[in-house]
């Protein structure tokens, strides 16, 4: 899996591509519409039968397959992208809860997910930080800004409070047991709490996992020594 | 064309997807999205407080009833239209979403223009089914209205006492106090009962209040009415 985070050296100036493949062509030919009026992302859709011919040059920056796209599994889907776009992520679009989403993202190893569950500013967020843009859509939102501590990145955004809160004493370079302590839980409550961070930020480590916090914009707290 | 613009509310389970269809939808200028709402009570009171040309709800995304919400905004009496969003392949939603009395039925697999031109059309007071499921639909309620035939011819084969036994086991009364109800012996509304599964084709006394129930025997003969 190789992963293109904060993608922030793309060139400014130019219109940000995002290629949309799936078959729901009413949902997602809207959604198009509303990341063409509201981010200046400009998006087009095409359906999973005409994939083969797209020769959409240059690449996109970001390719997003709906989850239901592919009447024989995602698999063959996400060859086909990564032959004709080598190197473009693919972020799925699901239409369920964070848990199902990002064990299929995962499985597929794609870049990341989205779910049409969420609030739009929400989805919009994660595909513009994809694409290194920052969206009015995004920004403006009130919804978007829930969570204490300020904004936080996909995709520390996908997490609970509560595993947010694991997470930054994973940062600070706490050990499980530590954290079991630390927020009187269990050991085992913590243990949960990990494998269902790590399944949510796409990461196989607790290392993976404090490299990809840092990068998203987590920071050790001040004042701890660090490890 | 008569008045310019078509109002419609929308309901449905997931925010992104009503965001995305309020936010195509109301581009178009011969449209105007009133609101959304994603629970089912709160599309039918908003389309019972704004009354809407056309109600738009999806019936093809999980946890949301779709047709439950097209069968609530027919029942409030309004001249409020319905078109119900389904797969183009899920035959028996399209045929619930008729039965729940919706005026036009779009896929997912449609554009957002031609979802437009069905809100238009259903405004005019025309339906709008896709041409492709027509002739499925046709069979599929040929095939419903024959059933509910036989169902019918099953349930007039009913003695008048087993018509009144049945009217009580329905809403739910055991044999000892039918038999109190109907002034017989509890050995007699027991004969009755079994004669009532056999005639019906059922197994079960709750088999047979689902059979009253699916073949909307209540209304049509003011069964357990009162």
């Amino acid at each position: 899996m190789h992963l293109a985070r904060n993608g922030v050296d793309a060139p400014e100036g130019d219109q940000r591509r995002i290629l949309i493949v799936g078959a729901r062509t009413l949902y997602l030919q809207a959604l198009c519409e509303l990341l063409d009026g509201t981010t200046g992302l400009c998006a087009s859709l095409l359906p999973p039968g005409q994939l083969r011919d797209s020769s959409m040059d240059p690449s996109p920056e970001v390719v997003l397959l709906d989850c239901l796209a592919g009447s024989d599994g995602l698999e063959p889907l996400v060859g086909k992208i990564g032959e004709l776009h080598t190197g473009t992520p693919i972020v799925l679009l699901t239409w369920g809860s964070a848990r199902e989403s990002s064990k299929q993202a995962a499985s597929l190893h794609a870049e990341g997910w989205v779910s049409m569950s969420l609030p739009i500013a929400e989805l919009v967020k994660v595909i513009s930080d994809r694409t290194g843009r920052v969206s009015d859509a995004g920004a403006t939102s009130s919804r978007g800004a829930r969570r204490p501590g300020g904004a936080v990145e996909w995709p520390l955004s996908a997490l609970s409070e509560r595993e947010l809160s694991v997470l930054r004493l994973v940062v600070d370079g706490s050990s499980p047991d530590e954290i079991a302590t630390t927020l009187s839980i269990s050991r085992h409550t913590v243990r949960t709490h990990l494998q269902n961070v790590m399944a949510k930020m796409l990461v196989r480590s607790r290392t993976e996992m404090v490299s990809v916090a840092r990068k998203s914009g987590m920071r050790p707290t001040p004042g701890l020594p660090q490890s | 064309m008569g008045s310019s613009t078509t109002t419609v509310v929308l309901g449905g389970g997931m925010p992104a997807v009503l965001e995305v269809l309020d936010f195509a939808l109301s581009r178009r200028p011969t449209v105007a999205v009133l609101g959304w709402n994603l629970s089912v009570p709160g599309t039918v009171d908003q389309v019972a407080a704004r009354n809407p040309d056309v109600a738009l709800v999806c019936a093809d995304l999980p946890h949301w009833d779709g047709i439950k919400a097209c069968a609530d905004i027919k029942r409030l009496g309004t001249p409020t239209r319905v078109i119900v969003i389904g797969s183009e392949e899920d035959q028996a939603t399209l045929i619930s979403a008729v039965k729940a009395g919706a005026d036009g039925y779009v896929t997912v697999a449609d554009s957002v223009d031609d979802l437009v031109d069905a809100l238009h059309q259903v405004c005019r007071g025309e339906s709008r089914i896709p041409s492709l499921m027509l002739g499925s639909l046709l069979r599929g309620l040929i095939e419903l209205r024959r059933e509910d035939d036989a169902a019918l011819e099953r349930f007039t084969s009913l003695g008048n006492r087993e018509r009144e036994v049945l009217e009580e086991l329905v809403t739910g009364l055991d044999n000892h106090a039918i038999a109190a109800k109907l002034h017989l012996s509890p050995h007699t509304v027991r004969t009755h009962t079994q004669n009532i599964l056999a005639k019906l084709g059922v197994h079960s006394r709750l088999e047979a209040a689902r059979f009253v129930f699916e073949h909307d025997l209540l209304s049509r003969f003011g069964i357990g009415d009162r």
